[in-house]
């Protein structure tokens, strides 16, 4: 019994804590504790405002191209590219994989073809793709669909390499077809890492995407979120750069939230994944 | 005691008990083996028997005796290397819902399907309308007594519940035999128990043939109309044995019974020293 | 827990200090007015980086301060140029005249310490029917940067020639000399906004020039040096010395082209010849001067159509005392 007392009042003082606050209360203060040391950086430090933008120069920039559409124009732009790219990525992988798990030739035809090209980093892809479909749209996309098809192939036929062989035996003998046997037991067991491969392709294309606008980006009215923040660091408008990079943070936060409902509605809720 | 014993190492014979022009299931001479890097390894050496519609069969061996390749074999997942095994009259066996398979492994549900859904499911690939598949899964799932649990995913269950549904929806199916792979080896010994009489109770409702495989010789005195006895790997059949009117483990006969099945079980060790060493992994895979 | 929290807040303010202390010492060393103990001078690869060039093959600097540590960074590209001019790690940048007017407007606190030359940039295409700039309607047309003086100079043929300054900004792309060239004579692009010696080698493999930036502007000064006026005032005597320099190495341009041409030719390696560099170096498309010229018109101009937030009241404004005698413009 005194073991017990007296071990109450020291268990307790951990659980009063940090860890007992909402997520989203722990969040926003490490949230607001990084922007405060942000600004006293700016602020304390004698900072060259062309070289680092203040957090609150950045928010109101951030505001006012949301307002006149400066910056939510090529964010648009950039998004309905990367979108398509992704698109046609998954779509590739998908067939690719089909083929790999349908044909022993598929199968070694994805293997080399992986261990080539996913090393290649996308933008090094970028001179190739502008010869191939000259300098415009179609090489961005040509990039991004190449630097997401691999990740996700990748994951998807190592999803379906190590689904559960019970489950494989099951479908075939309730009696279905090879197809089916894909698209309704081994496409669902892989869907964990068809999700951790699409995670990481839509980093990639990203960052690929991003880059490559830098490369070329089109100036004027077509121009995406990478050709905003090179154009603003060549006007020496420090705060657009920020803010552009501030919006590219908010998309990854609001995909990651996505990912996260997608998630739990699925493989957390089959607890094929803990959340 | 002796009665009900069929001496069988003339495995050619139609087995005692079978009735007689009306079999559903026969394995003549049936050799299970396979390939690994050193060589052919055998499983089964020669194994024949039959079963009757509406018969009970359990298959008992020791560990690693080749028992549940022999059930995969008849399942239609792999081919004889020797002999054939029939089904309906039927010889070459691809894999299919007429003979239902339910495996030890609890993951053997759908994770993504509910409950009644893992059920239905097999039943809508095997072309029954949505609506008449799910009313038919309910059934089942009702049978099995898991009509509180229809709407889980099976993360959510027990192992012995998730033994159950794959019961049920083995049953679902219908199937001209069904087909038990030590469902209830990762059991613990009072679910087990349940298990063992819920079974006995749903096969008796429904009639369904039964081929059950295990090493435990209480489960085969339990379930069984009669127990096919296999030797040590390479197995053969070395006994069949009738034991539907034992009565329960109290009676004198069941106890001879049990007491014999031991001795076959403990005593059929290699002759030979130099036979195969290695264990099958007849239980696990 | 209250420890843990106190613990917390102790090392969030370490590193807000640390964060708020670094540096601040770096930027105290040399207040003396003598020559720099270390100096980083950047271009880019091109024919008219050429006078410094000839400081580095000549170890001009070096000879005079043998106390200064001198290197010299070839960038690809002038954003990094301008970025490191302002950071302080390049001492002395050369750049073009659009980013210098763009960077003094949004208050880099950088002039002009020594022009390089004057230019006539040409705009290449290599499809014979585009002949003027009308031809030029969305069609893709390179140049170095958005803010390069030949994406300044399209601009101003743009508003003459169609009526609005930004009638080709839509199909405009950024590309580095040497990959635009490529993509000019391959057919990726339709137009090549350049400069030597690229606008000759193109000329020389078929592409035929569609407008000439002087044609617009009148003779115009085309690449500068540029420092911040912090390092020019501790350093004066330093940075009027290098101003001699780059005006000596001018007049050897004009004067030893051959000379010039094989330090060009041996700095590079290899590929061009001694012939080759002596051709482009006395082509008049450059024009080996240190006397700024029509920066107020270009500045004007960028005012005009909204790349110039504000606007020096003269040309002396934009550039440092040793300038002022040249009698610019």
């Amino acid at each position: 019994m005194a073991t017990a007392a007296s071990s109450i009042p020291v268990a307790r003082p951990r659980a009063v804590g940090w860890k007992r606050l909402p997520v989203w209360v722990r969040r926003a203060i490490i949230f607001a504790a990084l922007i405060a040391i942000w600004q006293a950086y700016v602020s304390f430090r004698d900072v060259n405002p062309l070289l680092f933008a203040s957090p609150w120069d950045t928010a109101t920039t951030f505001w006012d191209g949301l307002r006149d559409g400066t910056l939510t124009k090529p964010t648009k732009t950039t998004l309905l590219l990367l979108m398509e790219g992704i698109g046609i990525g998954i779509l590739v992988a998908a067939v690719l994989t089909a083929f790999a798990t349908l044909t022993d030739v598929g199968e070694d035809l994805l293997t080399l073809l992986t261990s080539i090209l996913n090393p290649l980093p996308g933008v090094a892809v970028l001179p190739l793709a502008m010869l191939w479909f000259g300098i415009n749209d179609k090489a961005i996309l040509f990039v991004i669909a190449n630097a997401t098809i691999w990740p996700i192939a990748i994951n998807i036929s190592t999803g379906f390499k190590t689904a559960n062989p019970t489950l494989v035996s099951v479908g075939r003998n309730i009696g279905l077809s090879r197809v089916r046997q894909i698209t309704d037991v081994l496409a669902p067991a892989a869907l964990p890492y068809a999700i951790s491969g699409l995670k990481t392709a839509w980093a990639f294309a990203w960052r690929t995407i991003i880059a490559a606008e830098l490369v070329f980006g089109v100036a004027g009215s077509e121009g995406g979120l990478g050709n905003y923040i090179n154009n603003a660091r060549l006007y020496f408008l420090t705060p657009q750069v920020f803010a552009g990079l501030v919006a590219i943070a908010i998309l990854g936060v609001v995909f990651e939230t996505v990912f996260g409902v997608l998630e739990r509605r699925t493989i957390v809720r089959w607890g094929m994944k803990t959340s | 005691m002796p009665l009900t014993r069929t001496p069988t190492k003339t495995t050619s014979r139609p087995a005692a008990h079978a009735p007689a022009g009306d079999t559903l299931l026969r394995a003549d001479h049936v050799q299970l083996g396979y390939w690994t890097p050193r060589g052919f390894n055998l499983a089964v050496g020669d194994a024949s028997f039959e079963v009757a519609p509406r018969e009970k069969v359990i298959v008992i061996g020791p560990s690693g005796c080749g028992k549940s390749t022999l059930l995969k074999a008849i399942a239609g997942f792999i081919t004889p290397t020797g002999g054939t095994i029939s089904v309906s009259g039927r010889t070459s066996l691809e894999p299919g819902p007429d003979r239902a398979v339910v495996f030890q492994e609890f993951d053997q549900l759908f994770p993504w399907r509910t409950v009644l859904d893992n059920v239905a499911y097999p039943l809508r690939v095997n072309g029954r309308s949505r609506r008449d598949a799910l009313a038919r899964a309910q059934e089942y799932v009702e049978l099995a007594g898991l009509a509180h649990a229809a709407d889980r995913y099976p993360h959510q269950l027990s192992g012995g519940m998730k033994q159950r549904v794959a019961i049920a929806r083995a049953l679902a199916l219908e199937p001209a035999i069904l087909l038990m792979d030590e469902p209830f080896g990762s059991l613990d010994a009072i679910t087990r128990q349940r298990l063992q009489a819920e079974l006995n109770r749903i096969v008796d409702q429904t009639h369904v043939t039964l081929l059950f495989v295990t090493h435990s010789i209480e489960e085969a005195l339990v379930l069984g109309d009669r127990v096919v006895v296999l030797g040590n790997s390479p197995s053969n059949v070395i006994e069949i044995v009738d034991v539907r009117d034992l009565g329960g483990p109290e009676t004198v006969e069941y106890g001879q019974m049990r007491g014999h099945l031991r001795d076959l079980l403990a005593v059929d060790k290699p002759i030979a020293d130099d036979e195969e060493e290695e264990v099958l992994d007849g239980d696990g895979s | 827990m209250k420890t843990r929290l106190m613990v917390g807040i102790a090392l969030a303010g370490a590193v807000l200090t640390t964060f708020v202390a670094a540096g601040g010492a770096a930027t105290r060393a040399e207040a003396q007015g003598g020559p720099p103990s270390k100096i980083t001078i950047a271009y880019q690869p091109g024919l008219g980086y050429a006078p410094l060039i000839i400081m580095k093959m000549q170890r001009t600097i070096e000879r005079q301060y043998p106390g200064t540590k001198v290197e010299w960074k070839v960038l690809a590209s002038g954003t990094p140029i301008t970025n490191g001019v302002i950071s302080g790690d390049i001492e002395i940048g050369a750049v073009g005249t659009g980013p210098m007017l763009i960077g003094w407007a949004r208050g880099v606190n950088w002039k002009v310490i020594a022009p390089l030359n004057e230019g006539d940039l040409w705009l290449m295409a290599k499809d014979p029917r585009i002949r003027t700039i009308a031809d030029l309607r969305g069609k893709r047309i390179a140049t170095p940067t958005n803010t390069s003086i030949q994406a300044v100079a399209l601009r101003k043929m743009a508003q003459v020639k169609l009526g609005n300054a930004h009638a080709l900004d839509s199909t405009l792309l950024a590309m580095d000399h040497p990959d635009g060239m490529q993509a000019l004579l391959s057919g990726q692009i339709d137009a090549h906004f350049t400069s030597p010696p690229f606008q000759f080698q193109e000329k020389a493999r078929g592409a035929h020039i569609v407008g000439r930036s002087i044609n617009y502007f009148g003779g115009h000064t085309f690449l500068v040096t540029v420092m911040t006026q912090r390092f020019y005032d501790q350093h004066t005597a330093f940075a009027k010395r290098f101003f001699a320099n780059i005006v000596a190495a001018q007049k050897l341009i004009r004067t030893k082209p051959d000379l010039v041409a094989r330090m060009l030719q041996r700095d590079a390696g290899g590929a061009p010849t001694n012939r080759q560099f002596k051709q482009w170096l006395v082509n008049p498309a450059l024009k080996w001067t240190a006397r700024p010229r029509g920066l107020m018109r270009t500045a004007n101009f960028m005012n005009r159509i909204g790349m110039l937030p504000r606007m020096p009241r003269n040309w002396k404004e934009l550039t440092f005392p040793p300038v002022h005698p040249t009698r610019g413009s």
